[in-house]
């Protein structure tokens, strides 16, 4: 395939002599599984695979894809990709820069342990009966269970007109175990997950760790839990939802396209504060198993551990190969696309708060009135202005030093900059809790996050009381 | 051209022979063109060519899924062979009963306008150009955003004999304005779409988005307090849409969502009617037949307050043993799911003005979606596009807000409906005022 890319490449890099030229032809499949109420019902498989094109000529982009690879359809959207650019060319505000890399000429697979495609179907679906029967025996007052799992291989191709040449291989595997809960006309809910880019060995950590009866424990426990108040509080942030406030609240805002696009708060803030001295903010996606790692990004360029933010300082952002040298910085490998039928842009990848010297009892015993919440939900953020919201699933109320009752659905929101400069604890452990799904631009992507346990002053807590 | 029905009909001859029961089919094919705006100029034009088949196979109700981006024979057939070993290895379901059998819409529509399928990248930028000089309304503003066409081909095809086939088309023009003064942001969005190049006005938009983030200039914070709390058009519709996800008759017999036992019961007060309409002519979200190629339908989902049904396909209209009112929704990636179409809420006697000048203390919601969790019915979330209203009036812009509350209580504290609205094709979005909403600042 590499073989007939180049050649493709190479003839239309002679036809329109761009600033740049790429090709990148993606195949991914992928298993899943569905148990529900006692019954696998549905046993899925998909494939996709197609191919996509960019150009830069005379400083205007163009991109096209196709659901295909044959050399055809490579010269159609090779000469589609140029046919773009010259209608960009007509309204461009700043030219399109591409940051002279040198060429990377590798063939990777991440490493599993079990490959999921080894283990046959009946033996899966055999296993996640027998944890969703727990689910369902768990309480009398669980009304619906859905155990999913998925497991995919991606393959990815990149070969530009710098000389880079990259296949890389991805397995991630993902196991979820979702439920509800009824008493009365109270309706609650508990979830977990673990994902990684690993196989079946997922599976296993989930039993082991008995995610399942956590998911049951949370959504039963949430129906006597109280509304949760309104105010300002001082918060205790579990690793999973830090995962999710160092994403929402800040890593967007790293996001180079943001910067360069003028919808982030930190574009004018390289080498300044932006942050309390006590958080050091960390984008790496070379950590192995992690779901938000690779090796490659979606442009050929190796990914890295980036230090974004080193006690409060703003160090760098998150690249592709354009903001890098529009901002004259290192490319670091952040480009990632959704598939074939989306163009690389700026992502994180397993995004942390890097661990302290507090432990958790030193944090909670001097907080006289707060709030600890666990077990991260989702978030968004609108960058332009940094104002981001955080919903967690599980909370409890903290009361002169001591964890009390039990709130449900709690949702925290604020001002990025002014919310990290409130930081006034970061704890010493640390876990990588938090995997899932980013959306971006209509495109989805895997990520991961977490840190240590960390404290913040006056954050506003929506509520009903 | 591909004959997509022949294709599909080819899956479904391979599900058969590999054992399924039943099989359905969707074939898709569609090019999209879009062009991508950043800081006032045009930073990328591209241009997708997407089509794929998606087949569902049933043994004893278990089922079986599987889907390919390849439109050839050998992949239809593959995908028809995977689908029913998957259903195979799927458990028996006895509440599935059987997929629809034909049934001729008694009606036709209008989705597909020529001009916008033959549109070319150049056509777009100019109107795109416009929507941005629009924007520019003040010269520190920075305009982002985008345009985008798509035309398709879609036919559902199943082993009972159905087989339908429907092209469209569509636009949609989005802006995304930010002001910079020193440290105060000023931001907006606003977007237009329609199945017609007539439909939409990207002068419009811009316009729109350039004047209205101005006016997030300068914004305060609130304190904490129940309040009176308008949603402007987008936001109430969003709350509604809430209330449609949760009337997925899937997740009812489920038992996950908060509209469970709520069926001929009081969910809102008289002056809101809500109905789910796929049956428009040049409609967003209209099409003459579901994802499973049953007829489509005008649905009234709330009568004066009262929930009347629940969003069927045939799976779970066959369970409850009640009419299907075709409401699966299916692109080939995936089994059919459960959707609804164009939503139109009932227009009230109050003027927009009239129900800010009524309002003594509140919060205008300007944009922005207010959603409730579909099984909990919990809303919690920021408000990012928010005025304070004081005196009857809209006093400043508001920032670092957040609302809460249970979508039910809402519901139940609506005291007034706009008879302005936002109309899009085949949807009518009036605004709404809600009571005795808590305020987080």
């Amino acid at each position: 395939m590499i073989d007939l890319m180049r050649g493709v490449l190479d003839k239309y890099i002679e036809k329109y002599r761009p600033e740049f030229m790429d090709l990148r032809v993606f195949k991914r499949l992928s298993f899943s599984v569905v148990i529900q109420d006692g019954k696998a019902d549905k046993v899925l498989s998909r494939e996709l695979w197609g191919a996509c094109a960019r150009a830069l000529i005379d400083g205007a982009w163009g991109f096209s894809a196709i659901n295909s690879t044959s050399r055809e359809d490579l010269e159609r959207i090779l000469s589609e990709a140029a046919r773009m650019a010259k209608a960009s060319s007509k309204r461009i505000t700043e030219r399109g820069v591409v940051a002279k890399v040198k060429p990377v000429v590798d063939d990777v697979e991440l490493p599993v342990k079990i490959k999921p495609e080894n283990i046959a179907i009946e033996d899966k679906v055999h296993e996640f009966l027998k944890i969703e029967e727990e689910m369902r025996k768990y309480d009398a007052r669980i009304v619906n269970t859905v155990l999913s799992y998925n497991d995919s291989v991606d393959e990815e191709i990149v070969v530009n007109s710098l000389g880079t040449e990259v296949r890389q291989k991805i397995t991630r595997t993902s196991i979820s175990a979702f439920v509800v809960t009824k008493e009365g006309e109270i309706l609650q809910r508990g979830t977990e997950v673990e994902a990684g880019t690993q196989g079946y060995e997922v599976v296993k950590r989930f039993i082991k760790e008995n995610k399942h009866l956590k998911a049951c424990e949370r959504a039963v426990k949430l129906l006597s839990a109280e509304k949760p108040p309104a105010g300002k509080f001082t918060v205790i942030l579990d690793p999973s939802v830090v995962g999710l406030l160092v994403h929402e609240a800040f890593g967007h805002n790293s996001e180079a396209d943001h910067v360069l696009s003028g919808e982030s708060i930190l574009s004018d803030k390289l080498g300044k504060r932006v942050a309390s001295p006590l958080v050091t903010i960390i984008d790496d996606s070379t950590i192995e198993g992690a779901y938000g790692s690779y090796k490659y990004d979606s442009e050929g360029t190796p990914g890295r551990k980036r230090v974004i933010v080193k006690n409060g300082i703003l160090k760098d952002f998150l690249h592709s190969l354009e903001t890098a040298a529009k901002l004259n910085m290192e490319p670091n490998g952040s480009a990632r696309a959704d598939t074939h039928l989306w163009r690389p842009i700026v992502r994180m990848s397993n995004t942390y708060i890097a661990p302290g010297d507090w432990k958790f009892e030193e944090m909670i015993e001097d907080v006289k009135e707060g709030i600890y919440c666990k077990a991260s939900r989702w978030g968004y953020v609108f960058t332009e202005k940094g104002q981001f919201t955080c919903n967690v699933d599980e909370s409890y109320m903290i009361r002169n030093g001591e964890l009390r009752e039990m709130l449900r659905n709690v949702s925290f929101g604020g001002l990025t900059l002014e919310t990290l400069k409130k930081v006034d604890a970061v704890g010493r452990d640390f876990v990588l809790a938090d995997k899932g799904m980013c959306g971006k631009a209509g495109q989805g992507m895997f990520v991961g996050g977490g840190g240590p346990h960390i404290r913040i002053k006056e954050v506003v807590v929506g509520g009903r009381r | 051209m591909v004959d997509l029905i022949e294709l599909g009909k080819k899956a479904i001859k391979a599900a058969i022979s590999e054992g399924a029961e039943q099989v359905d089919v969707c074939v898709t094919l569609a090019r999209f063109v879009a062009v991508n705006i950043e800081k006032g100029g045009i930073k990328l034009c591209d241009t997708t060519y997407d089509h794929g088949i998606g087949v569902r196979a049933y043994f004893k109700g278990g089922m079986g899924f599987s889907s390919s981006q390849r439109l050839d024979v050998d992949s239809a057939i593959r995908a028809g062979i995977r689908a029913a070993k998957q259903a195979k290895q799927a458990q028996p379901d006895p509440d599935f009963v059987s997929l629809p059998e034909p049934k001729k819409a008694p009606f036709t529509l209008e989705l597909c306008d020529k001009e916008l399928a033959e549109i070319e990248v150049e056509r777009i930028v100019e109107l795109a150009c416009e929507m941005i000089d629009a924007a520019k309304v003040s010269k520190d503003i920075i305009v982002n955003g985008g345009a985008s066409c798509y035309y398709y081909r879609r036919a559902i095809v199943n082993s009972l004999g159905v087989e339908v086939e429907s092209e469209g088309t569509g636009i949609s023009f989005s802006t995304f304005c930010i002001v910079r003064r020193g440290d105060d942001v000023g931001s907006y969005y606003e977007w237009d779409a329609g199945r017609r190049l007539k439909d939409v006005d990207p002068v419009k938009v811009g316009k729109k988005a350039g004047e209205t983030c101005l006016k997030f200039l300068g914004a305060k914070k609130v304190e904490t307090k129940t309040m009176t709390v308008v949603f402007n058009f987008l936001p109430a519709s969003s709350l509604i849409f809430s209330v449609l996800a949760a009337a997925n008759a899937e997740s009812v017999q489920r038992k996950r969502s908060f509209l469970v036992g709520k069926l001929g019961k009081k969910i809102a007060p008289e002056i809101l009617t809500v109905y789910d309409d796929g049956t428009i002519n040049y409609g967003l979200r209209s099409s003459v037949y579901d994802g499973e190629g049953v007829p489509k339908r005008r649905i009234c989902v709330i009568d004066k307050g009262i929930l009347k049904t629940y969003l069927h396909n045939s799976y779970t209209a066959n369970k409850a043993k009640v009419e299907n009112n075709a409401c699966a929704v299916r692109g080939y990636g995936g089994p059919p799911g459960i959707g609804f179409s164009n939503v139109q809420i009932s227009l009230g006697d109050w003027s927009f003005d009239e129900m800010i000048e009524e309002t003594k203390e509140g919060i205008f919601i300007s944009a922005g979606g207010i959603v409730a969790d579909s099984v909990t019915g919990s809303v919690s979330t920021s408000i990012d596009f928010g005025f304070k209203i004081e005196n009857g009036e809209i006093a400043y812009p508001i920032k670092g807000a957040l609302i809460g509350g249970n979508i039910l209580e809402i519901l139940a504290n609506i005291d007034a409906i706009s008879k302005e609205y936002r109309e899009e094709p085949g949807n009518v979005f009036p605004a709404i005022r809600v009571k005795n909403v808590k305020i987080a600042g």
